[in-house]
């Protein structure tokens, strides 16, 4: 009997060592879990001033990069997609463990407050949860959790990421992850510290939903008599007390949304009326919405914004931070900077010119500046500065195309990759840009050129010869 | 509760320990075995517990009644209250809806529609077993082959024995009972085998069993989408299926008892390597077949009554045991295919023997072998098939040449490789294994090598292996 307890005991050991081991291959990371994952390697040497939560709304709303060129801070996004504040709830518990930030913005939006374990819509969004639980080491804290808003078989399950996502072995290489996350649709998303710009506009039907915005305020805030829950109410105050017993402040808020705007407005008025009644912070920036210039054009859909929504209410929530909160003492400012947002702020000052005066491709397209950076190993970011008054309605029948040869040019070194026009527009400046992964920064030449959909005519090409790239990005 | 359930993760080891803590005081070891198979049971549905305490408790007391009188018309009233008893429960439970569904069926044919509803009730779960392993005690004790136990505590710990409860194998209480009776010494050694089958078993269950469901699910479930080699790969894949099924969960029910000190016995001995049907019910599921054998037919006549009425025996054993694994008429069919081709065969010993002059005769492996297995698989369909119609949709849709991508089954590439191969890696291991104790060869490996192999086969199941939230996939024979 000894010599089995002792060999079970070792060979439990074992086990568990193997699975820890394991783990890191299970995670299942994409664009959407990069939050956590990337925080977890980077909050081990930073600190930070303010930390974003919530659901995929506040990852689409709130631009850390933007908070820092305003305020002066460091931040990071560590919303998760399908996060119920339920899930937020354990993720403030676990992120509050390792750092101590001065601000933690908690968006809160209708129907992502309490996880619904009997509405469909609710539980498909359940294993967007659950990866999030897997950037987490196994405590108590994350079983009880689990137990608590999902079930006792769930805990088994999530204990760890090998037995969750075990279903999924043939991803399990990290290679796999790069690859989908690199080739994607990658010139369609612009990311950093956690927040996830799309470059999507909203389809015909959202425009349709969205045309009921313009019956007024008035007119939706009658016609909806939807109420903030006691749980919801409960769970919102268990953040604050939270955050409180930290001396941490917290601010709620809920990011606009044309759904959260037309069909949900009464509940954010609620939760503004319970705001002042518990006496927590909130702001319902569906209700700011024109203050903060919204359109239509800045929705990918009718619940998120797209980069430029994004780009608008982080602003907006910056200048609110700032009016409304002091930061006796900042963090050291040192983080993940290379990243698009971060460049434009700086109207490319910050980046690696290889055009630095006008050069007309045709009629209609002048680029006055390309700069270039590297937001990756490998993966280098071209960002072009079109002429003043340039509209994008005059670019959208354009494609852009960059083609380069490593070493020798030769047809066999020729590599070539086409860019839709997706414009980014900062203080009254156009900008598009190329993501590519460049594996030898050897260039030998390099055109830049555009094309008109469906013509077989290129414009004229700008071209730069013996270029060799510069590593300035995270290593 | 299911063996390849996260309750059952908890539960066993818990016993197991507990098991051994107790294991010298034979009464409280047998307390704690009845206990804890009644809660295994109850984990289901407490309810029915009830079933198994007055199937145990009938038959104790009408063993004793059988033992102690001399009369020959009391001992058959009694063995007639131990079937009423047993038979009713299972006839009551399992088949009442087949009977008034065959019974409505049967007015229609002669164009009367009667307006009779079926009625709701619950199979429990592995009524068919237990009820069969209690009545082999009864008639045992009544052909005076065993004698009845005083021991009540071990007579139903023998019944309600966790580990084979549900779904087998089928014990006969001359073979369990005994066990009962004794305690067990720690033996490092039967506890290590135990733990290892237990691992197989649950490898056969959950990386190929349901892995091949999820094919044969999706195309016995939609028969009117499939044709050509799809009803066929689903076909064979059930074959599989159910054998991985079965007999894991033989294996892991054999090994639990054996790391508790118990044997049980064999049910399963790669059936598929049978040359013949009645070769293959000499393999599949043994311990059913030896228990139709005793208890069925030789007390119908065996074969002691001349060739016609062997063959008719024969037959009727066969249907019983289709009707046995199901109340419908795709199980009587399966049965009486089995049964029909068992006919032929008997009735062909002679020219079969000329043919195969020896066991390892060439055309065994290149004929009887495969044509053997086709009509195993011809038989499965109607087996597995939701309906007759469904059963005949799929032999015809068989012959057609309309299909789709392997792909469209279900399963991705990947997935695919993984079954076929672990198939493949069974069959292999199944014929080795028939040469050399892989268990005794393991045993003499060197410990880094055979914790090398223990850690491969966990961790096989954990990857490869279907699981997860909503997708615990209950045995097959849980419902007979």
């Amino acid at each position: 009997m000894k010599q089995l307890i002792i060999k079970i005991l070792l060979f439990s050991i074992l086990f568990f060592l193997i699975v820890k081991l394991s783990e890191k291959y299970f995670i299942k990371e994409d664009r959407f879990n990069f939050t956590n994952y990337t925080f977890n390697k980077v909050s081990d040497t930073l600190d930070f001033d303010i930390l974003f939560f919530g659901s995929s709304k506040s990852y689409c709303s709130y631009n850390p990069t933007i908070f820092k060129n305003n305020l002066k801070v460091n931040a990071y996004n560590l919303a998760g997609q399908g996060q119920v504040l339920e899930v937020t709830n354990f993720v403030i518990d676990e992120v509050l463990k390792k750092i101590h930030p001065k601000l933690i913005v908690v968006d809160v939006s209708k129907g992502m407050i309490v996880f619904n374990k009997v509405d469909s819509i609710s539980s498909s969004k359940k294993s967007y949860q659950l990866r999030i639980f897997d950037n987490f080491p196994l405590t108590y804290n994350k079983l009880k959790y689990i137990y608590k808003i999902y079930n006792k078989n769930d805990v088994l399950y999530t204990s760890s990421p090998l037995f969750r996502n075990h279903s999924q072995w043939i991803d399990m290489s990290e290679f796999n992850f790069k690859k989908n996350y690199l080739e994607g649709k990658n010139n369609l998303f612009l990311s950093n510290n956690g927040y996830i710009g799309t470059l999507f506009e909203i389809d015909k039907m959202g425009v349709e939903v969205s045309k009921q915005m313009n019956l007024g305020y008035n007119h939706l805030k009658q016609s909806n008599k939807i109420k903030v829950s006691d749980k919801e109410i409960e769970i919102i105050k268990e953040i604050k007390i939270k955050a409180e017993k930290k001396n941490i402040e917290v601010l709620f808020v809920s990011a606009p949304s044309i759904k959260g705007y037309v069909k949900h407005l009464s509940f954010y008025e609620d939760l503004e009326k319970i705001s002042k009644k518990i006496g927590f912070n909130y702001l319902n920036l569906n209700k700011h919405f024109y203050d903060i210039n919204l359109t239509v054009n800045d929705f990918k859909d009718i619940q998120h914004m797209n980069y430029s929504g994004g780009f608008k209410t982080s602003q907006y929530v910056s200048a609110y931070i700032s009016d409304n909160y002091k930061f006796d003492k900042h963090a050291e400012i040192n983080y993940l900077d290379n990243n698009v947002t971060y460049h434009l702020l700086n109207h490319l000052e910050k980046t690696e010119k290889i055009l630095t005066t006008p050069f007309p491709f045709n009629e209609i397209i002048t680029i006055n500046e390309i700069g270039y950076f590297e937001e990756s190993k490998g993966r280098y970011v071209f960002i072009l500065k079109f002429k003043e008054k340039t509209t994008k309605f005059q670019l959208q029948n354009f494609r852009g195309y960059v083609r380069y040869y490593n070493k020798a040019i030769k047809e066999e070194n020729k590599q070539v990759s086409s860019f839709p026009l997706k414009t980014l527009e900062v203080d009254n400046d156009m900008y598009t840009f190329v993501r590519l992964y460049i594996k030898n920064i050897d260039i030998s030449k390099l055109d830049f050129f555009f094309m008109e959909k469906g013509a077989s005519k290129a414009s004229k090409f700008y071209t730069i010869k013996e270029l060799k790239l510069l590593n300035n990005g995270i290593r | 509760m299911f063996f390849n359930s996260i309750d059952f993760a908890i539960f066993f080891p818990i016993v197991f320990i507990l098991y051994w803590i107790v294991a010298k005081n034979l009464t409280l070891r047998n307390i704690l075995i009845l206990a804890s198979s009644y809660v295994f049971y109850g984990w289901w549905d407490w309810r029915f517990l009830f079933l198994i305490i007055i199937s145990s408790l009938v038959d104790f007391i009408v063993g004793q009644k059988i033992y102690k009188t001399d009369s020959k018309k009391k001992k058959k009233g009694y063995l007639l209250i131990s079937l009423i008893v047993n038979l009713g429960f299972l006839v009551y439970f399992k088949y009442t809806n087949f009977f008034i569904d065959t019974f409505v069926e049967s007015f229609r044919l002669f164009g009367q529609e009667l307006e009779v509803s079926t009625l709701n009730i619950i199979l429990p779960v592995g009524i068919s077993f237990y009820t069969f392993q209690t009545l082999s005690y009864t008639i045992d004790i009544y052909r005076k082959q065993l004698k009845p136990t005083k021991d009540i505590l071990a007579f139903f710990s023998f019944v309600a024995f966790f580990p084979q409860l549900v779904a087998g194998p089928i014990e006969r209480a001359s073979h369990l009972l005994p066990q009962f009776y004794k305690t067990y010494k720690f033996n490092y050694n039967l506890v290590k085998s135990g733990l290892l089958l237990m691992a197989f078993g649950l490898f056969k269950k959950m990386v190929i069993a349901d892995r091949a469901a999820i094919i044969v699910n999706q195309v016995y479930n939609n028969p009117a989408d499939y044709h050509g080699y799809e009803t066929i790969l689903a076909t064979v894949l059930f074959a599989f299926q159910i054998y991985c099924d079965f007999s894991g969960y033989s294996d892991i029910a054999i090994g639990i008892a054996r790391t508790m000190g118990f044997d049980l016995m064999k049910n399963f001995d790669s059936p598929y390597f049978s040359k013949s049907i009645t070769e293959f019910w000499r393999r599949w599921h043994i311990s059913l077949s030896t228990w139709f054998r005793d208890y069925v037919y030789i007390p119908l006549g065996g074969s002691r009554n001349g060739k016609y009425r062997t063959y008719a025996n024969l037959f009727i054993v066969f249907v019983v045991s289709g009707l046995w694994h199901g109340a419908a008429i795709t199980f009587v069919i399966w049965g009486a295919i089995h049964g029909v081709i068992i006919v032929i065969e008997k009735a062909l010993t002679k020219v079969r023997k000329k043919i195969f002059t020896s066991k390892k005769h060439i055309l065994n492996y290149i004929i009887a072998l495969p044509f053997t297995f086709f009509i195993v698989c011809f038989a499965w369909i109607f087996f597995r098939a939701n309906s007759f119609n469904d059963a005949m949709m799929i032999i015809n849709n068989s012959l057609k040449k309309e299909t789709k991508s392997i792909f469209d089954l279900g399963l991705e590439k990947h997935e695919l490789i993984l079954l076929f191969s672990t198939i493949l890696l069974l069959l292999l291991f199944e014929i080795f294994h028939k040469k050399y104790n892989v268990a005794k060869i393991l045993s003499k490996l060197y410990l880094p090598f055979r914790w090398s192999f223990y850690m491969l086969i966990v961790f096989t199941i954990i990857i490869f292996g279907i699981y997860g939230e909503n997708t615990i996939k209950e045995f097959i024979y849980f419902q007979f």
